[in-house]
């Protein structure tokens, strides 16, 4: 008994690196999710777009409306009124931020000849190692894989899976990926790879190249994914080290990562947005 | 049977809340990891089976939620199992002392692991002094934040078997 017991443990164990040996195999990383994991994302991410909204409302009460609670108890009553009045002002100031934002993100969708469409971040990665988001539009958006993703300061990433109703964005900053740019006033080119939140590397620029830091980091449009000329990020550490071949250069990205709520996907269907390519 | 369930419950709402709140407060990177904990409770209560299961999922909800290629953390996570289960033969899972050392191996090996595996399937994985500083500090946070948990799910697990053998 304690023999088949141990062998059926054995068997399970078996099986499930034998699972994850599959999953892993058969999935690059830009690739439509599987029916299965179609039903897994579509059960997981209403739970993850509540969680997210709950931890927004708390962190909001928790740093705009507690923080205010510890004055003295003298004018309860006036403490009273002051802090209902403030719960509503930080109400409509959030209102008015995200009015705010809507509109840039309408002005920047106005700029732009290609077809946009309003997407919300309900989730980020949760291991930390890897910078992804996860937006509340998919499939049945029009959305496909390796369409681009910017908001109104400039690029933010690439769709990398997608399920009916979400989508999976690797964001420029992750270590995986490349955005193909130039320097908008020498035109010198290279590639964008993130390295951390706050900071990316420009690979691949030419010794004999003219940077300079302040310049301005532009999509070269090359890449096949992002159109030409939305703002990546601003040079901000030149390094031209003997003997290599290129130059270091460190660009501070110009969307700001830890506040993205609302991002765009430009609809539109380049060479790897193609449909075979994903079946492939 | 609740026991169960319940590290079930916390441990997804753990993968699901701790996403959102990498960004503005957490610091990046250094990581109390709950599934690893688990598992150990799991597999110290006799739950082998269980423990497999239960590491093996929680690492397809992280690849769901996560920028990796799929099924990369279900497969790093039943490696850390297979680790756990092994310390587990030299190590006493139900003293203070070996919990601490066996979570503080797994957390080191699944960071060290997770570098291999990533450098193996030619992604980008950033590795040095200070990242190793950082798995450390994982390692350390994640080993003295499960004797809380510990303490939490073994006077649960007491009560509740304590209720289902009166019953």
């Amino acid at each position: 008994m304690l023999l088949r017991n141990r062998i059926k443990k054995f068997w399970i164990l078996i099986i499930l690196i034998f699972i994850g040996l599959i999953l892993i195999s058969t999935s690059t990383v830009r690739k439509s999710w599987n029916p299965l994991t179609r039903i897994l994302v579509e059960i997981v991410a209403p739970f993850q777009k509540i969680t997210r909204n709950t931890v927004s409302i708390t962190e909001d009460l928790w740093l705009k409306y507690f923080g205010l609670i510890n004055t003295s108890e003298e004018n309860t009553r006036l403490k009273k009124e002051i802090d209902l009045l403030t719960m509503e002002n930080f109400r409509y100031r959030e209102l008015l931020a995200t009015h705010q934002r809507l509109q840039q993100l309408l002005q920047f969708k106005d700029t732009t000849e290609q077809n946009v469409l309003a997407a919300q971040v309900i989730g980020r990665d949760p291991t930390g190692y890897f910078r992804s988001i996860i937006i509340d539009k998919g499939e049945n958006s029009g959305i496909k894989i390796n369409m681009p993703v910017v908001n109104s300061n400039g690029a933010v990433g690439q769709v990398v899976s997608l399920s009916y109703n979400y989508a999976k964005v690797l964001l420029v900053i992750d270590q995986n990926s490349s955005v193909d740019s130039i320097i908008q006033r020498s035109r010198d080119s290279g590639i964008i790879k993130g390295l951390s939140s706050k900071v990316c590397l420009m690979e691949n620029v030419v010794k004999t190249s003219d940077i300079h830091v302040g310049d301005v980091v532009v999509t070269s449009g090359l890449g096949g994914v992002f159109p030409k000329g939305i703002p990546v990020g601003e040079v901000i550490e030149v390094e031209d080290p003997p003997g290599e071949l290129f130059k270091d250069v460190k660009i501070k990205p110009s969307v700001d990562f830890s506040k993205l709520e609302e991002v765009l996907v430009i609809l539109k269907e380049g060479p790897l947005s193609n449909p075979l390519i994903e079946k492939d | 049977m609740i026991i169960p369930v319940a590290s079930w419950v916390i441990s997804i709402l753990f993968i699901l809340i701790k996403g959102n709140l990498l960004g503005p407060l957490i610091a990046k990177k250094i990581d109390v990891d709950l599934v690893i904990i688990i598992t150990v409770f799991f597999l110290s209560i006799q739950r082998d089976t269980g423990a497999g299961i239960f590491a093996f999922f929680q690492g397809l909800l992280i690849d769901i939620l996560s920028g990796g290629p799929f099924g990369f953390f279900a497969f790093l996570y039943i490696i850390v199992f297979i680790v756990v289960k092994l310390l587990s033969y030299p190590l006493d899972l139900l003293s203070t002392g070996g919990r601490i050392t066996v979570i503080f191996i797994a957390v080191l090996i699944k960071n060290l692991a997770m570098v291999a595996l990533l450098k193996m399937l030619s992604l980008e994985a950033a590795f040095s002094y200070n990242e190793f500083m950082i798995f450390i500090l994982s390692a350390l946070c994640s080993s003295f934040a499960a004797l809380f948990i510990f303490s939490v799910l073994e006077t649960l697990h007491n009560r509740f078997s304590r209720m289902e053998s009166e019953f």
